[in-house]
């Protein structure tokens, strides 16, 4: 036993010996022989025979040097390690001899697997790679519920009052915090300049899980108005890139909307909060002085509530607490608007849920089943194309299996061949994924906008990062080994002796076909369904660009102002709104300028609720949008008047209140007759907000898009000038008479001159917001176009090689037919009916698969049937005319061939 | 006959084994002595020794040294191992029940 043991060890030993020292191993081995051949040699010479004959006997003893060396080199070592290094180079060297099967095989893998790795890793950003803050998973945003009694669920946020009584009896979290997102004017630099920030409650950092870097944070006296201490913490990036890092930073002021604050810390490197883009975080006591006067006493909600989890609460209980705690809450204050039937209630939702809406992920989904089919397709074409390699080798097998070649070694050799191929074409395709990411970046995180918590920080980034890499590793060499596998076994379960005496034209080529046949035809059927599905939304993009917006949006600006509304309450914002429309006025090259809540197609647009002098309105007064304007507004957007007047500047606080309205609202509230001379009021509203306080309708302007046009037609919209009413936050809309963007270095001193501590806020011209409101669908459209068309290209270059491989293999047949007298014409139509088959098929299969996904993509699909004849006749038609230029190409160059040297050939 | 009878398949290595558990002997030496105990009925090509003393190494049956032979030259020298002394046994076992077997069959009596 010992014995036996000891012989392992030292075989283990020799062979490791043998992989450090192989070469010098070989040279001992070559003395010894070369030792031997000198004592023959000299045996030789002492019977005579002369010195070089006895050295070539010597010699020819031995039989060679080399083959001994080979052989004892077999005799030790790791043979199945030599064996793998043996295959490889075989591998390389037979891929090497047919650069165009290799080509395309690793470049449609590497396509497949690209778009694959590409949109999992936008889905991965998009939808599961956690929230960058740490415990994340404990993280609630936290909801106020509306049920109305006509059925469905309302998620809000939260009044300050409200979000105190949370605060204070939820005992299902650590701690709850409070966070809005506000954009103020950071003033002491050159220019006033505009920072993104939250105003957040004492216990966010806790929450967040986000100590500070420096200094410290919020106390419980700063959710106080009357005892907050006026002090931010900013932002690590903020500090680093725009203060250099000053050391002394702490302690220092700066001017918040006109309030000194002081900076009392730094956040953590890298975190940008709740909104994931905020650069300084401000005390919620503070809020009334920054932000808004009401900000802590209005019932409006819309602050957003996140809580973090005690330990060992689970969510379900937590939510179950909400549930009864949000009624609760909602009794001790109620809403004033509220219908008495609805019902009031809170929940809880994890953060991770609460960033992605139902809508995005769809869209996403959508996608990555897309990616997934043109990954199919590119597995189905490889694994034709391997098919085909392998039918055509069965020769060259067929001799190696007859001259003794192990079969074992041989299906090992063609898996080899695979393994290379799969090892291409991974790198290569997570090459041109990590290429296509880089131009993804941008619009995937333009189309998550409407998202409330979508902007966290690398959420809509997708990055390449070591999943991703797994991922295209794992499929593409699952993909090559299981396609491999198949005419590996295949070709080496053959009888030598029929491969060898039958031609691999005749006998099995037809069988085998069949397989690749179906390949094909699916191949088809997927890039059919890929391609309805791109053409439905391509229909409805286009039509939703072809949708008429009511409006110019030509050399049209648009910014907002952010005043101190504290400075600048409503009282005084009409004369602050005077000068700088006076201001703006005046610069050259301004054609008219008007403000306004909100920008076509933004929707966000504010709303009210109507109320009819003299129509007894039901219980649930409808909501219309609210506008407050300058009196060029119609004239600004270019808007025609169609009955009545426009706004005019004589409409002014203490003239009569006036309202100009769209057609729509004409048509829904006075259908068949002029709303002219008609009086409304808003329920509720800071302004016309009672029947004494009624506005008379004194024109109806047409219809504009005041939301995405695939959103729904045009809202009743009610315009009253900003003079009688307004609020400081405004949109500023300049018509230019040449380019827009020239004029906005003028513009911004022009709206400094009215107050010098107002900055222009998200400056865009009209046609980049309107790019921006179609961005999502844009996007869509355009990466599932994308996939769509490699699909196209893909399944087209497997009809090309099935029928390039049908027609070589037919040779000798066409080449008889044709030497029998069969016209050219004849061949190509036989030839053609193969292609058609399969057209049909495919064709077929994919209708079916299109139907389908059509149904699916109902809810995207704007103006646009499910079964559009166009999208589906155009599509089954550029399919038949690829598939016609994919089968003529190698048809017509075996036509070309001459009869005599294919019949002679073997 | 004629000619040096082939070895039959296998014997070669109990030869060597043989060979060795007298003495460790080199390449050469091996080869000549083969020639002379076997009165040159069984010759061993030389381009089939060497291979064969490389697999028994490599199985662990023997091992190989570079020794200074008599006449002063550089030598690869081959001893038995423990377990090749073993398996030498089991050789010469198979060894003889085979030949006792061949020879039973071909000397049996013709009628």
């Amino acid at each position: 036993m010992l014995a036996e043991l000891e012989r392992r060890l030292r075989v283990a030993g020799l062979r490791l010996r043998s992989i450090w020292r192989g070469k010098r191993y070989d040279g001992e081995l070559d003395d010894e022989l070369h030792e031997h051949i000198e004592r023959l040699t000299e045996q030789y010479r002492e019977r005579g025979i002369p010195s070089a004959e006895a050295r070539r006997r010597a010699r020819a003893a031995m039989g060679g040097v080399t083959r001994q060396r080979e052989e004892m080199r077999d005799a030790r070592g790791f043979r199945p390690l030599a064996d793998l290094g043996r295959d490889l180079r075989y591998a390389f060297r037979s891929l090497r001899r047919t650069p165009g099967f290799t080509t395309v095989a690793i470049g449609t893998l590497s396509v497949g697997i690209a778009a694959a790795a590409t949109i999992f890793s936008l889905v991965d950003a998009a939808l599961f790679r956690p929230p960058p803050f740490s415990g994340a998973d404990r993280l609630m945003i936290l909801n106020v519920t509306q049920q109305p009694a006509t059925g469905g669920l309302w998620r809000m946020r939260w009044s300050w009052p409200r979000l105190r009584l949370l605060m204070e009896e939820a005992k299902s979290f650590q701690a709850i915090a409070s966070s809005s997102n506000v954009v103020v004017t950071l003033t002491g630099g050159d220019e006033p300049e505009p920072l993104d920030l939250e105003i957040v409650s004492s216990r966010y950092f806790d929450v967040m899980g986000a100590p500070l870097a420096r200094g410290r944070g919020f106390s419980r006296t700063d959710d106080d108005p009357s005892s907050a201490a006026p002090i931010v913490v900013l932002g690590h990036r903020y500090w680093r890139d725009r203060l250099e890092s000053r050391a002394d930073l702490i302690g220092s002021t700066v001017q918040l909307n006109g309030i000194a604050v002081v900076v009392v810390g730094v956040a953590a490197p890298g975190f940008a909060g709740l909104s994931g883009q905020a650069h300084a975080w401000l005390p919620v006591g503070l809020a009334p002085l920054v932000s808004y006067a009401d900000y802590l006493d209005t019932n409006q909600n819309f602050i957003t509530a996140i809580g973090r989890l005690r330990p060992g609460v689970r969510y379900a209980e937590a939510d179950a607490e909400l549930a009864v705690l949000g009624r609760r809450i909602h009794e001790r204050i109620p809403s004033e608007a509220d219908s008495p039937d609805d019902r009031f209630a809170a929940s809880a939702m994890s953060l991770n849920q609460a960033r992605v809406d139902g809508d995005t992920a769809r869209a996403l989904l959508l996608l990555a089943g897309a990616a997934g089919v043109l990954l199919l397709i590119a597995c189905a074409n490889v694994a034709s194309l391997l098919l085909g390699r392998a039918a055509t080798r069965r020769r060259e097998i067929g001799i190696r299996l007859a001259i003794g070649a192990d079969r074992r070694r041989v299906v090992r050799q063609l898996l080899a061949e695979s393994g290379v191929l799969a090892v291409a074409a991974g790198g290569l395709g997570l090459g041109l994924a990590a290429g296509a990411m880089s131009v993804l970046r941008i619009p995937a995180t333009a189309a998550s906008w409407s998202n409330s918590f979508g902007a966290i920080g690398e959420f809509a980034t997708p990055a390449l990062d070591w999943r991703v890499v797994l991922f295209g590793i794992i499929v593409s060499a699952t993909t090559v080994f299981l396609v491999g596998l198949v005419p590996a076994y295949r070709a080496t379960r053959t009888d030598v002796v029929t491969d060898l005496t039958l031609t691999p034209r005749t006998g099995f080529a037809g069988r085998r076909l069949g397989l690749r046949e179906a390949m094909v035809a699916l191949q088809l059927g997927m890039a059919i369904v890929l391609l309805v599905g791109c053409g439905l939304l391509l229909a409805s993009y286009a039509r939703v660009r072809d949708t008429p917006v009511g409006f110019d949006p030509a050399r049209l600006l648009t910014f907002m102002i952010r005043p101190s509304e504290v400075q600048y309450p409503p009282e005084a914002a009409g004369a602050l709104i005077d000068r700088v429309l006076e201001e703006v006025g005046r610069v050259p090259g301004v054609e008219a300028a008007s403000v306004d809540g909100c920008a076509p197609l933004a929707s966000q647009c504010a709303s009210a609720l109507l109320r009819i002098v003299g129509q007894e309105n039901a219980a649930n007064p409808p909501g219309v949008f609210r506008h407050y304007v300058g009196p060029d507004h119609f004239r600004t957007l270019g808007i025609p008047v169609e009955e009545g007047r426009a706004l005019l500047p004589t409409d002014r606080a203490g003239t009569p209140p006036v309202v100009v309205i769209n057609r729509a609202a004409a048509d829904r509230f006075w259908p068949g007759r002029s709303p002219i001379g008609q009086r409304v009021w808003f329920d509720g509203a800071a302004s016309y907000g009672r029947p004494e306080l009624s506005a008379e309708v004194v024109g109806v302007v047409a219809d504009v898009a005041y939301r995405p046009v695939d959103q729904g037609p045009p809202p009743p919209s009610f315009f009253t000038p900003y003079s009688q009413f307004t609020y400081a936050h405004r949109m500023v809309l300049v018509r230019a008479a040449g380019d827009p963007r020239a004029l906005v270095p003028a513009i911004g001193q022009a709206v400094r001159r009215a107050d010098p501590s107002l900055a222009l806020f998200d400056v865009r011209t009209m046609d980049e917001r309107a790019r921006s409101a179609w961005s999502k669908r844009s996007f869509q459209t355009m990466v599932l176009g994308a996939v769509a068309s490699i699909a196209l290209l893909l399944s087209v270059a497997g009809v090309y090689a099935v029928t390039t491989y049908f027609v070589a293999s037919r040779r000798r047949e066409i080449g008889m037919h044709l030497a029998l007298g069969a016209s050219r014409a004849q061949v190509t139509r036989a030839s053609l009916g193969q292609t058609i088959r399969l057209g049909v098929a495919g064709i077929g299969l994919g209708l079916i698969g299109a139907v389908i996904v059509a149904q699916l993509m109902r809810a995207w699909l704007y103006q646009t049937p499910v079964f559009d004849p166009l999208v589906f006749g155009a599509v089954v038609l550029v399919l038949l005319i690829a598939l016609v230029v994919a089968t003529l190409g190698p048809v017509r160059r075996a036509l070309r061939v001459d009869p005599m040297e294919v019949l002679r050939c073997d | 006959m004629s000619r040096p009878a082939d070895l039959v398949q296998g014997t070669l290595d109990l030869l060597i084994l043989k060979l060795l558990a007298l003495e460790p002997l080199n390449g050469w030496s091996i080869s000549l002595r083969l020639k002379q105990l076997s009165s040159d009925v069984l010759q061993v090509s030389d381009g089939s020794l060497y291979p064969a003393l490389h697999k028994l190494e490599q199985q662990g049956w023997i091992k190989a040294e570079w020794r200074v032979t008599e006449n002063n030259r550089r030598a690869r020298f081959y001893s038995l191992t423990r377990p090749g002394r073993r398996r030498l046994e089991q050789e010469r076992q198979q060894w003889e029940r085979l030949s006792g077997a061949i020879h039973a069959v071909v000397s049996l009596r013709e009628a």
